[in-house]
């Protein structure tokens, strides 16, 4: 049956009744005052940090000198590591905090190796699409392990959006213990019994392959969508890193040359000149006369801040007839298979996110449902992916391999959430449609594809309808 | 071309029609318009110049705007190309008058926030569908909307060193490309105001010398504009021009304001190149009059062979151009702090001691605030006075019924060498390798990081970084002990621009 686009009458009855407010209803006042609160307090605060690092040559030391021992002795609670964190994200690291190995020269937009760029200041540089935390504009690519010069030497990465990582954080983690278990328990099981034991592996309604293990305790097997070690690494396109303090510290050394006191401690004991310089002292292998140039407690608290962000939020639209329209879409999502790799949602068992340190025994416990940004979204996480790796067939291939040995083709099911904020798409922001997004999908997804492009022509708007639902809660800010 | 809608697309028109009403008298600026017909161009109401006097008026006009956009997201999946058909309009009835400034200036903001798609004309048929290094004149493309580039510091705001153009390159090397961070829009219209009156002023001399040259022989003399010298030029006496001793300025005597190294004459023509280089958008005009080497080897009317004939009408064009020009004026903040405000007003008095001044000079005077967009299809043309229309807060006149102004750019508008450090290997558009447009200063704290290419990541580094005719003023700063140079860093952080709530 034709479903046909109606009218709310009051839609014409003039303008307040024709706003379609998310909620139906344009905020309260009690709402509006807290949204302009919350930008005025941020507004005045980097107001008054922009004069202060003016006048003081930028030296923000307060900000930069976190020192991971003083985050342990419980100096800064919860909601300072969150201001830490998002002073962080930007700040505009230069010489004087350490920024690249040289001299100032024009930023070098394709990196060189697995040293990287640098190729911007700031996090927030690259994360300006949707709002804060936000995306990449197609323009903010980075591109990795390349000369230093070509665009085709190297594998092109569109900045993906930063909210909800706390949840994904959580849910990998526990992913990776739900199926380390398994490997445990068929291991523990095959010594027993003195037989091979064939275990399937499965977390949160997705699976991950088979292994066997044999009575001398190894194993065997056919993993499937993660690493041999069955860590879930829910971050990077090809979902190469668990941790987001171990993103941040990457992100900083490649994009800034900002090198973490955790890296250097690590060049201490082993020298690691591909990526960290081959200078002549441990503690300054990038050569330019700055040691620590990220202390570990910056990690930490950066890392606290992204877990903290908000969630994104579906918010349908207000129209009757196109809410017909996503609701068919979202049905058509789970008929053609969209949502056999794109995960509508998983569990959440524990809301408990222990950030622990690197070099001390420190450990801040985040609740990834309730501290920080408002909203966090329910222990149902509507994440829209299973956190695993697929094949994703030739026409995604990267042009080159890459040091974590994923596949070319293959990359993580990239969560769908928020995506209505987050254009363009695809790895490498070559979509700037969702059309085009959807047709380059093959492989593993090459199934739903079809099934999508055999739907006519209404009912892809429709899937797209329901796609463009997945967004993020409008809020305020003064813009800068 | 895709089929823009079914029947029951069409029925929600209404809804598209009832909303834009009521937003277009929101918008529109207090300027009667012509009855006549219109084209399907709307007022989608997702951005408006307003400024609330108020900051809970401001976030809701704010989330209001947010909420029509996110439903107008929807129907463009519904009905793909809704969006850039909004912006279609007609360049004779936007000259007939039909159109209000308000109007228009919503109609530009919809097309600098929109997705370009392939259906409409994004990229060419011999270039890659999205490349970071720009391809000779061609460009890349490099991005989907003007936006993905102009957002720090607000709407039409300026570029992370990330989203630098990378110009006139082989399309693969960074190195082959000269690269350019995109600058905030602000007060761009003045911009061009006051590069006319200046141009009339540096021609006026010129026609004066000739006078003089052709009755008493060759004749020297000074051209200066708004007190800012371009130095000697002598008129021979069969006229011709000896521009040996020509400063900052082409022989044509026309400042071209715009581009960091001064080389687009007019807004109208940064907009058409900008739309051609980064999206592919041929505009009919360059179609018509460019050269195949800028927009493809095609031919006929769709010379970048992508299958879309008449990308952007003069009327977009139009539209485009005027929400550019029709910008809010940036504006000094000053610190709360009463320590900080001393330091802001000794570092205005030292940007003059060391000599910044000299260039980046702090005010120049405007007869007239009134900007003009000449027709080329032949028709009257438009006229905006600044002080009256455009995005909050505008130019203030200087006196009471007056209609000129002081406008406070920090530039002189004229070229400089700014010596081998920041000296590009090859000339840009036939403008040398070392020389760049004084960048206009205000607004700079909005505008980081700073320099043509991005590279300075704070004030400080940027002017340390400065050399040739810039290097004494530099060495004066240089030094200075830093709480010295504090006073100078607090006043330009000063330079911003209104505060503006946003949702994205």
């Amino acid at each position: 049956m034709r479903r046909s686009l109606l009218l709310l009458t009051p839609l014409l009855l003039g303008a307040a009744a024709a706003i379609p407010w998310p909620y139906g209803a344009p905020p309260t006042s009690t709402r509006l005052a807290e949204l302009v609160k919350d930008a005025v307090v941020l507004d005045d605060r980097e107001q008054y940090e922009e004069f202060l690092a003016a006048s003081e040559k930028y030296e923000d030391s307060d900000n930069l000198m976190v020192l991971q021992e003083r985050v342990d002795r419980g100096d800064y609670d919860k909601p300072t590591l969150f201001r830490l964190g998002d002073e962080l994200f930007s700040h505009e690291f230069n010489l004087d905090n350490g920024y690249g190995d040289r001299s100032y020269v024009a930023p070098r937009r394709i990196h060189a190796g697995v040293r990287g760029g640098t190729d911007t200041f700031s996090c927030a540089g690259c994360h300006s699409v949707g709002g804060p935390d936000g995306a990449g504009s197609p323009t903010q690519n980075a591109f990795l392990a390349g000369d230093g010069d070509r665009t085709t030497s190297a594998n092109i990465r569109n900045p993906p959006a930063l909210l909800g990582l706390g949840l994904v954080q959580a849910l990998a983690a526990e992913m990776s213990a739900e199926l380390r278990g398994q490997r445990a328990r068929a291991v523990d099981r095959a010594r027993a019994t003195g037989e091979r034991v064939r275990v399937e592996l499965a977390s949160k309604g997705v699976a991950f392959g088979s292994l066997t293990a044999a009575a001398d305790g190894s194993v065997e097997g056919a993993v499937e969508g993660v690493n041999p070690d069955l860590v879930v690494r829910p971050f990077g396109w090809k979902g190469t890193v668990a941790r987001l303090r171990r993103f941040v510290e990457d992100a900083a050394r490649v994009h800034f040359g900002i090198q973490s006191s955790v890296l250097l401690e690590q060049n201490h004991r082993r020298r690691d000149p591909a990526h960290l310089g081959a200078g002549a002292q441990w503690w300054d292998p990038d050569g330019d006369g700055k040691a620590r140039e990220l202390e570990e407690g910056l990690l930490t608290a950066t890392a606290c801040y992204l877990a903290m962000l908000e969630a994104p939020v579906i918010l349908p639209p207000r129209d009757q007839g196109l809410r017909e329209r996503w609701a068919n879409g979202s049905r058509l999502f789970d008929a053609t298979g969209c949502s056999g790799c794109h995960l509508r949602e998983m569990p959440l068992h524990d809301r408990r996110w222990h950030e622990t340190a690197d070099t001390t025994a420190g450990d801040v416990v985040i609740n990834v449902l309730e501290d920080g940004d408002a909203p966090h979204g329910p222990a149902e996480v509507k994440l829209f992916s299973d956190l695993k790796r697929h094949e994703m067939g030739p026409l995604l291939a990267d042009g080159h391999e890459n040091e974590d040995g994923v596949p070319r083709s293959v990359f993580l099911t990239r969560p769908l959430w928020g995506l209505a904020e987050s254009a363009p798409y695809l790895h490498d922001g070559r979509a700037a449609t969702l059309a085009d997004a959807i047709g380059a999908h093959g492989g593993e997804a090459a199934r739903a594809r079809d099934a999508y492009a055999a739907l006519s022509t209404e009912e892809q708007a429709d899937v797209q309808v329901f796609l463009l639902s997945l967004t993020r809660e409008p809020k305020v800010r003064f813009a800068r | 071309m895709r089929r823009w809608g079914d029947g029951r697309l069409r029925s929600s028109l209404p809804l598209a029609v009832g909303v834009a009403a009521a937003i277009a008298g929101a918008v529109g600026w207090a300027e009667a318009t012509r009855g006549g017909p219109r084209s399907t161009a709307r007022v989608t109401g997702v951005y408006s110049p307003r400024a609330p006097a108020e900051t809970r008026a401001e976030a809701e006009a704010a989330l209001e705007q947010d909420a029509i956009l996110r439903e107008e997201r929807f129907l463009e999946a519904v009905q793909p190309g809704r969006a850039f058909a909004s912006t279609r309009v007609g360049e004779a009835e936007i000259e007939a008058g039909r159109w209000s400034a308000g109007e228009l200036f919503a109609l530009g903001a919809q097309l600098f926030h929109l997705t370009f798609t392939r259906e409409v004309g994004l990229g060419a048929r011999d270039l890659p569908p999205l490349a970071r290094f720009h391809t000779g004149r061609r460009g890349g493309p490099d991005a989907f909307r003007c936006d993905a580039c102009h957002w720090r510091g607000g709407p039409a705001g300026a570029g992370d060193a990330a989203d630098d153009a990378y110009l006139d390159g082989d399309g693969n090397a960074q190195s082959t490309t000269l690269g350019r961070n995109p600058i905030a829009l602000a007060g761009a219209g003045l911009v061009e105001i006051l590069a006319a009156e200046m141009n009339a002023e540096l021609q006026a001399s010129r026609a004066a010398l000739r006078a003089r040259a052709r009755w008493k022989g060759p004749a020297r003399g000074e051209l200066r504009a708004k007190g800012v010298s371009f130095g000697q030029v002598t008129v021979r006496a069969d006229g011709t021009l000896d521009d040996r001793d020509l400063a900052g300025v082409d022989a044509d005597l026309v400042i071209k304001p715009f581009g960091w190294k001064g080389n687009m004459p007019t807004l109208r023509d940064a907009v058409e190149d900008a739309l051609l280089i980064h999206h592919g958008m041929e505009s009919v005009h360059l179609v018509k009059t460019a050269p195949r080497e800028r927009i493809g080897p095609f031919g006929g009317a769709d010379p970048d062979g992508d299958g879309v004939a008449r990308e952007i009408e003069e009327g977009q064009v139009t539209a485009l151009t005027l929400f550019v020009a029709l910008q809010e004026i940036p504006q000094v903040t000053t610190p709360a702090d009463a320590n900080m405000i001393v330091l802001m007003a000794e570092g205005r008095t030292q940007f003059a001691t060391l000599g910044c001044a000299a260039c980046h000079v702090p005010s120049l005077p405007l007869s007239s605030t009134v900007f003009r967009l000449p027709s080329r299809e032949g028709g009257r043309g438009l006229a905006y006075d600044l002080a009256a229309v455009g995005a909050e807060p505008r130019v203030a006149p200087e006196a009471q019924g007056a209609s000129g102004a002081r406008v406070y750019l920090y530039s002189d508008l004229k070229r400089h060498d700014l010596g081998p450090g920041l000296a590009e290997p090859r000339a840009d558009r036939g403008v040398e390798g070392k020389m760049f447009l004084t960048r206009p200063l205000w607004g700079v704290a909005r505008s980081r990081p700073y320099l043509h290419d991005g590279r300075a990541a704070t004030l400080e580094d940027a002017i340390l970084l400065h050399g040739g005719e810039a290097q004494e003023a530099r060495d004066a700063y240089a030094r200075l002990k830093d709480s010295e140079r504090a006073p100078v860093r607090v006043f330009l952080t000063s330079l911003t621009r209104a505060k503006r709530l946003v949702v994205r």
